[in-house]
């Protein structure tokens, strides 16, 4: 396996003739938290849809453990050992909370270990045992999260995208959810976390890319990054 | 009174079955098959000319017109439908509204317009209730086996991973495909089983009416009901809307009886649009 | 300074949920205002209550010498408030010219026959005249925003709304609108703009106002609007001690 397990390379994405992705190029490198902030609007979260598989890209490559991946439907990707946990959740509201963690262990590979895989998820969020049966549209904004990440660990992924999970959250929970992303990480998972929440994304990964209108504008490992490059980045002042 | 009754709930579980396909495929697939109403129907004759061909009871016709319905099903959202879905939901809806024409039309053509009828040796049996009236045998096995599909279904969707993945789609199908799921390919499996229950509400219908090739707009009309009734996506509800259909019509007669069924609906339309057992 | 419009004291949300909190701020007559702010934090609600699409609970909104708080979104239109679209629906059949002839004729009232001039000159601001005849649904991007403003300029607008007019446009387009906008304030327009990309704001506006959490958090001058730490905090977020 090469030493990035992620490389997206001058990937551009439009909706129709909205620009929204310029010329974005980042690496994630095996086993490390990478965290893409930017302001609302700033292309991130098309940027995720488009590794993913929910989005195609009009332009530049995508590669995972090497391969190219570029154009892959969804569910193709997510059989490699990719999974999105995608903004605002989107649990299976009519569905309980077991019946959601289920459903992501249903790519083939990741069937088998699902019973002992379950168990760890429970382990991870002790209150999604206690709601196994309640339908997961009846849980709170950071329950659902949880339910989301849950999922996704579901599929055994050896990369997860994280798109603004923190979101709408207090500030409480924010700090729990990023513990666990932590102890995940600790466990061999590769993490991309894409934030609004600039300082407590940067502080948490290895490596921050900054993205302003499209493109990705400041790049480095996180501790060398200083708050007043990442600012003017940001701002694009 | 009392036997209008017991014959009323006798044909809910047939109407619960006429409907289920119905309300999966326009839950699922957000698809109104117009054409579900003649698959119903073209089961039947299906089921018709095994029986007569090889000489089987209607019943055991279910081994082959099952799969088969299944088949035509899938290949027919994967071959056609789904294409069509990618311009917007209303090519699809014409396109339904012509397979019912061309079906209807098919079966006139090869069958004529005589009335058909599946034919069991149990026909005529009944269980007396003392002085309660009597329990049509027929009526029962038919209402049985509307019951028990229903509950098969039910636990196919609820605890396997096929199932699993349909209800998902439903729910949302982008977060379903980042969970691994082809989409379309879901579909294709939703409209399968769809036609297959419409395989066994064909052979029920056909043991207990008769049929033309042209009834099965009026089943069409008894899903639709059932739709509206009962909400999407519930089994149970799709139940209860069942027997209240059922109920309604015998209750009316056959003077009134489709017309206290469309008042029920339009009540129903009025004061719990999502249907009763909706979430 | 001659204020056009002021939100006082201003309480609004959708149902239950309350996304306005005591809003306040004035617009002066002439200027471009600016509005940023977080995801989440009120802005496309200040912008809804302010065209009449929601009614606030609490506080009042005055617009040119009226109190328009509870008025119809078609009243506050005939009064002179011209809105735009985030994202840009032109009857894509019609040219280019018939787009904005029914934009006047239907939001200022005009006549046919009055509204012609006004819209030759509407697409003359907006650098769309030589397209005039072309069927709305073949613009570029860029240029479907262009007819939106056209469009709202045919209301005869005092004030115009612009709604993330820049976003999804490459660099150089995003130079052409900031062009547009400056020629629409010396038109004499006064301008509320709403955007993602902050090296516009600063660049294009007299004044802004960051918002958070539904109240206005800082209105001044944009380069000292941004340089707040307060500001910084709400973008960037707070640093805490683990």
């Amino acid at each position: 396996m090469s030493e990035n397990i992620l490389a997206i390379e001058n990937v551009a994405a439009r909706y129709g003739d909205f620009l929204a992705v310029q010329d974005a190029s980042l690496c994630v490198p095996n086993k490390s938290i990478v965290s893409i902030i930017g302001s609302n609007g700033a292309g991130k979260s098309t940027l995720m849809d488009c590794v993913a598989g929910v989005h195609k890209p009009s332009s530049g490559r995508i590669f995972f453990k090497g391969e190219d991946i570029t154009g892959l439907p969804a569910y193709e990707i997510v059989r490699r050992g990719l999974s999105l946990v995608p903004q605002g959740s989107r649990c299976f509201v009519r569905m309980t909370v077991e019946d959601n963690l289920i459903m992501g262990s249903f790519p083939g590979c990741a069937r088998k270990g699902a019973t002992s895989m379950l168990e760890k998820v429970y382990e991870l969020f002790p209150v999604l045992k206690e709601k196994r049966n309640d339908l997961s549209g009846s849980l709170s904004g950071g329950q659902r999260q949880m339910v989301a990440i849950g999922r996704s660990l579901m599929s055994q992924p050896d990369l997860i995208l994280f798109d603004e999970i923190s979101l709408g959250l207090a500030p409480t929970i924010i700090k729990d959810i990023y513990s666990r992303i932590r102890q995940i990480n600790a466990e061999g998972t590769s993490i991309v976390l894409v934030e609004q929440d600039v300082k407590r994304s940067v502080k948490t990964s290895d490596y921050s890319h900054v993205m302003l209108k499209g493109k990705i504008v400041l790049s480095g490992p996180s501790r060398e990054l200083t708050e007043e490059d990442i600012k003017n980045a940001y701002f694009g002042i | 009174m009392a036997q209008q009754l017991i014959n009323g709930i006798l044909l809910g579980g047939v109407y619960a079955l006429v409907g289920v396909g119905m309300t999966m495929i326009f839950g699922i697939v957000q698809l109104t098959n117009l054409a579900h109403g003649e698959f119903i129907i073209l089961a039947a004759y299906l089921s018709s000319v095994i029986s007569v061909g090889l000489g089987l009871s209607p019943l055991l016709t279910l081994i082959i017109t099952v799969p088969l319905m299944f088949v035509i099903g899938y290949i027919l959202q994967n071959v056609l439908i789904n294409k069509l879905m990618e311009r917007g939901s209303e090519p699809a809806l014409l396109v339904t509204f012509g397979l019912s024409i061309i079906i209807q039309n098919a079966l006139l053509l090869i069958f004529s317009a005589d009335a058909n009828r599946l034919i069991v040796s149990f026909q005529a049996l009944s269980i007396p209730l003392g002085g309660m009236g009597r329990i049509p045998v027929l009526n029962l096995v038919v209402c049985l086996i509307g019951i028990a599909t229903l509950f098969v279904l039910n636990l196919f969707l609820k605890k396997t991973y096929i199932g699993r993945s349909i209800r998902a789609t439903s729910d949302d199908k982008v977060a379903a495909a980042l969970m691994g799921v082809n989409v379309k390919q879901t579909y294709g499996i939703a409209m399968g089983l769809a036609l297959a229950t419409a395989a066994i509400a064909g052979t029920m219908v056909g043991m207990i009416y008769p049929f033309y090739p042209s009834t099965g707009s009026g089943y069409l009309i008894i899903a639709f009901g059932v739709v509206v009734i009962g909400g999407m996506g519930s089994i149970t509800g799709t139940l209860v809307a069942g027997f209240i259909f059922g109920l309604a019509q015998v209750l009316g007669g056959s003077n009134y009886g489709l017309l206290i069924g469309y008042l029920v609906l339009i009540v129903m339309l009025a004061v719990r649009p999502q249907g009763l057992f909706a979430k | 300074m001659d204020t056009l419009l002021s939100f006082k004291n201003v309480d609004a949300g959708y149902g239950r949920v309350k996304v306005l909190s005591d809003l306040n701020f004035e617009v002066y007559r002439g200027e471009v205002f600016g509005v940023i702010g977080p995801n989440g934090c009120g802005k496309t609600t200040m912008f809804n209550a302010l065209i009449g699409l929601i009614q606030p609970t609490k506080g009042e909104i005055h617009f040119d010498g009226h109190n328009i708080t509870n008025m119809s979104a078609n009243a506050r239109c005939n009064l002179g408030l011209g809105r735009t679209y985030q994202v840009p629906r032109p009857f894509e059949n019609m040219s280019v010219f018939e787009n904005v002839l029914v934009a006047a004729v239907h939001g200022a009232g005009l006549s046919e026959q009055a509204a012609r001039p006004e819209c030759q000159r509407a697409l003359e601001i907006t650098g769309l005249y030589d397209k005039h005849a072309v069927r709305s649904g073949e613009l570029t991007l860029l240029d479907r925003k262009r007819l939106e403003i056209a469009r709202a300029l045919g209301t005869a607008p005092k004030m115009l709304l612009l709604d993330e007019v820049a976003a999804g446009l490459t660099e150089a387009e995003v130079q052409d609108v900031m062009a547009l906008v400056a020629n629409l304030k010396a038109e004499g327009f006064t301008i509320i703009w709403i955007e993602h990309v902050i090296e516009t704001m600063v660049n294009s506006t007299n004044r802004l106002m960051c918002m958070s959490e539904g109240t206005d958090l800082l209105i001044g001058d944009p380069r000292e609007v941004m340089a707040s730490e307060q500001v910084e905090a709400v973008y960037l977020g707070v640093e805490e001690d683990e």
